[in-house]
């Protein structure tokens, strides 16, 4: 997986069941729950898929079939929607 | 049931304190005879009952893990004997001890679910923090929990790190021992290079996060002189909402260091005029063994039910090295978790370390003892200690007079008395503070 970053005119915060990310140049707000919330801060991050696969496991209870599914899943969504782009 | 009263003297007067009442007063010799009728009208209701080892399925404050021993300082007072490569948790450990307590808490009614991290340096093993916090954040909102989570941590990381610790953590206690001398000397990095830069730094990302920072200060006899000034320079830099004083617990490393605990009389007198400065500037000063909110006979996780998880599954009541308690002839281990989710919690060894909490014959006639409780279970209160106070007791007995003048309003009578040495040393070595001895 190629690495993603947060885009340019996206900000965020953290919330207790999650993180809520800001669109400023629509000003639309997105939700992530968990484990969502968890692959974001990761990605924001810089870490690897892999990395982030394992992580993941831990945290949401996946086998690492399961989590690497989630993972490419979460991050198309969130390219779809613009809210990161490719490192 | 007659109120459990002490009396100590403050210059040509008596402090009376009953804490089961919360109740304090100062009055003259002849008035120790014969109560005032107000002071009567105060102690007249009944009184909160004393204090006891708790009792019942086991009720943990929190839960605390140790996510490594390892530790990237090297600080000179430091007995943990920490290295920079050390056991690290299994992350699946972390989860598992994770939902235990969310389990535990929602089974309860409790609101919140809390997570303490303790080290070594928590963030020396950063995965498995991470997957602690995010599990902890992820299993709360799964049982409608607020997720509360401390760390404790020596602010030796990278800008970016800091700010993550600012956004998920609740409460930071950062160990910042004051300017840079004697940060550099008591905290130094490897290769005898200060951390004072470093710390300095993660400090002020803290302070512009949402976490709630607590500084804490270990207090020797080089810097104890300096603790106003350092209380002044912390609180115009930074934005600490606490600053909690520590006085050297000494270590054979300490000794090689010449580092030495500060003579227990200067320690009052410099915290009570650190403690005005911190007040100035609306940061709460602390010394936990003075606190007198709440009758208490323990003033750690001893007693208290908390469990700490090691690195190896083993769950003890103290994030103190186990070497430490066994050469007090002390047991504090509860039981085992597994990352599978095991959990053994004997009831037995439950019941052992409750009961550590009793029966401390050095604290029977000190008018703390339901307020410093006897202080650490392992450096302090162990078992076979001496009955005869010691510096810890010293320092704590005329804090906490000094704190109860306060609450009275004699805030410079409580001035005046943490400046004289004569008056203190009176109070201070006090063999019975009880009413009947006065």
């Amino acid at each position: 997986m190629t690495e993603y970053q947060a885009a340019e005119h996206v900000r965020w915060a953290v919330e207790a069941g999650g993180v809520v990310l800001i669109d400023c140049a629509t000003g639309a707000a997105t939700t992530l729950g968990y484990p969502q919330a968890a692959i974001w801060d990761f990605l924001t991050r810089g870490e690897p898929e892999e990395q982030i696969c394992a992580k993941l496991c831990a945290i949401a209870s996946l086998d690492p079939a399961a989590a690497r599914a989630l993972v490419r899943e979460t991050v198309a969504a969130l390219r779809d929607a613009g809210l990161v782009t490719r490192g | 049931m007659a109120p459990r009263l002490f009396a100590v003297p403050v210059f040509d007067k008596w402090l009376v304190y009953a804490p089961l009442h919360r109740v304090a007063a100062l009055v003259n010799r002849a008035a120790l005879q014969e109560f005032p009728e107000e002071l009567r009208a105060a102690l007249a209701g009944e009184p909160e009952p004393e204090p006891h080892p708790r009792q019942g399925p086991v009720s943990p404050q929190f839960l605390g893990l140790v996510p490594t021993r390892a530790c990237n300082l090297s600080c000179a007072y430091c007995g943990f004997g920490a290295t920079p490569c050390g056991e690290q948790m299994d992350p699946r450990l972390a989860a598992a001890g994770v939902d235990w307590m969310a389990d535990f808490a929602a089974r309860n009614g409790r609101r919140t679910l809390d997570v303490h991290f303790f080290g070594g340096e928590p963030f020396a093993a950063p995965e498995v923090v991470d997957v602690a916090v995010h599990r902890t954040r992820a299993v709360a909102a799964e049982k409608g929990l607020l997720p509360n989570l401390e760390v404790a941590t020596n602010g030796v990381y990278t800008e970016a790190r800091a700010r993550w610790v600012g956004d998920y953590f609740d409460t930071v206690v950062l160990s910042f021992d004051g300017l840079r001398a004697v940060q550099d000397r008591h905290r130094p990095a490897g290769g005898g290079r200060g951390s004072f830069d470093q710390v300095a730094g993660t400090a002020r990302v803290l302070s512009a996060s949402p976490a709630e920072v607590c500084f804490r200060v270990c207090v020797a006899r080089n810097n104890v002189e300096q603790l106003a000034e350092t209380v002044h320079w912390f609180a115009e830099e930074f934005r600490p909402s606490s600053i909690d004083f520590e006085t050297l617990q000494p270590t054979p490393e300490s000794e090689l260091a010449g580092l030495n605990p500060p003579d227990p009389y200067t320690f009052a007198a410099q915290f009570w005029k650190a403690r005005r400065a911190a007040r100035e500037h609306g940061v709460e000063p602390v010394y936990a063994a003075a606190v007198t909110t709440e009758p208490r006979i323990s003033f750690c996780p001893v007693g208290n039910d908390t469990l700490i998880l090691h690195p190896n599954g083993r769950v003890s009541a103290c994030y103190l090295l186990e070497r430490d308690w066994q050469a007090r002839g002390l047991d504090l281990n509860l039981g085992r978790m597994g990352a599978g989710g095991d959990v053994e919690l004997p009831e037995e060894d439950v019941h052992r370390v409750r009961q550590l909490a009793a029966g401390k014959p050095r604290c029977e006639n000190c008018f703390c003892r339901w307020s410093c409780a006897g202080g650490c279970h392992v450096n302090h209160s162990f078992p076979g200690c001496s009955s005869a106070y010691d510096d810890f007791c010293i320092q704590t007995r005329l804090i906490t007079a000094c704190s109860l003048l306060d609450g009275l309003g004699l805030e410079s009578m409580a001035d005046e008395l943490a400046l004289d040495q004569e008056e203190m040393q009176r109070l201070a070595v006090r063999p019975s503070d009880w009413l009947e001895d006065a």
